[in-house]
């Protein structure tokens, strides 16, 4: 499989019906999420033969869900780190089924998540390449694969 | 029977506990790591039956923990659970000792079916 053909559909709903039971579908045409909406983003970096990353954000409202669903928890009872965790490693099943797509000799770095409002995530020498949008509970979950320009890993370039 | 469950991502090992107790598994002891190092120290007060452990993990990971469990002659059956689930890794997996590798996303059957021939 090639990042053109890369079913990032299959990846995400594999992860939230079957080990979630959250609702999912894709959402091309839901609308953006308000401007200055509060979101968690968690960050998986693939290097080797092929070198990029899947970006995986989640408004604070699904995070929340989504932790939860994770731990067996009330929504309210969850602490900022469970929600984090949860992102992190939904991000990490993402960035892992994304890298199995793309075959090759590889490895995923360990999530790195980031949250609050009206924040940018940037990786200099980085384009995207494949993105996809899903629904879920009235939120909209946003994917973004973005591939380094050089051989280099872009967990390890430095900024000029 | 005692159950060592090795991850990072109290989240993950939540989600590997539910699933074991879905699947039937739920009357065995179970055991948490966060990490290799951890799961040494938990192998090295009471070798469990089963270990199922993450590939990705701070201090130690997955795959250096396995390879000092048997460099310590340690034979507790050891299967990932893991995203890490390329044919490349999964025969990296089995060279390196593993019984298994579920890949995650998983789902009860899995499970079952993977977990019942190492858990009466």
């Amino acid at each position: 499989m090639t990042i053109e053909t890369l079913d990032l559909n299959a990846a995400v709903v594999g992860v939230f019906e079957s080990m979630l039971a959250l609702p999912i579908a894709v959402a091309d045409e839901f609308a953006d999420a308000e401007e200055g909406s509060a979101a968690v983003t968690g960050v998986i970096s693939i290097s080797g033969d092929w070198n990029g990353a899947v970006i995986v954000t989640v408004p604070n409202e699904l995070a929340r869900q989504v932790a939860a669903a994770m731990f067996a928890l009330d929504a309210d009872a969850l602490t900022e780190a469970e929600i984090q965790d949860a992102v992190g490693e939904l991000s990490n099943m993402v960035g892992g089924a994304t890298k199995t797509m793309l075959g090759g000799s590889s490895s995923i770095s360990l999530p790195s998540v980031t949250e609050g409002v009206r924040y940018r995530i940037s990786i200099p020498g980085a384009r995207e390449v494949a993105n996809a949008r899903f629904e879920s509970n009235g939120s909209l979950l946003t994917i973004s694969v973005v591939q380094g320009a050089s051989k280099q890993p872009i967990a390890s370039r430095k900024p000029s | 029977m005692k159950i060592l469950i090795v991850d990072d991502s109290k989240a993950m090992r939540m989600i590997v506990m539910r699933h074991l107790r879905q699947a039937g598994f739920g009357n065995h002891a179970l055991e948490e790591a966060s990490n290799g190092v951890e799961a040494l120290a938990s192998v090295n007060a009471g070798t469990p039956d089963l270990i199922l452990c993450d590939w990705n993990m701070p201090e130690m990971n997955g795959l250096e923990f396995l390879k000092a469990l048997r460099s310590k002659s340690v034979k507790v059956p050891f299967g990932f659970v893991t995203t890490e689930s390329s044919p490349e890794m999964r025969q990296t997996a089995v060279t390196e000792g593993a019984a298994f590798l579920i890949a995650k996303p998983f789902t009860v059957e899995t499970f079952e079916t993977t977990l019942s021939p190492f858990l009466k």
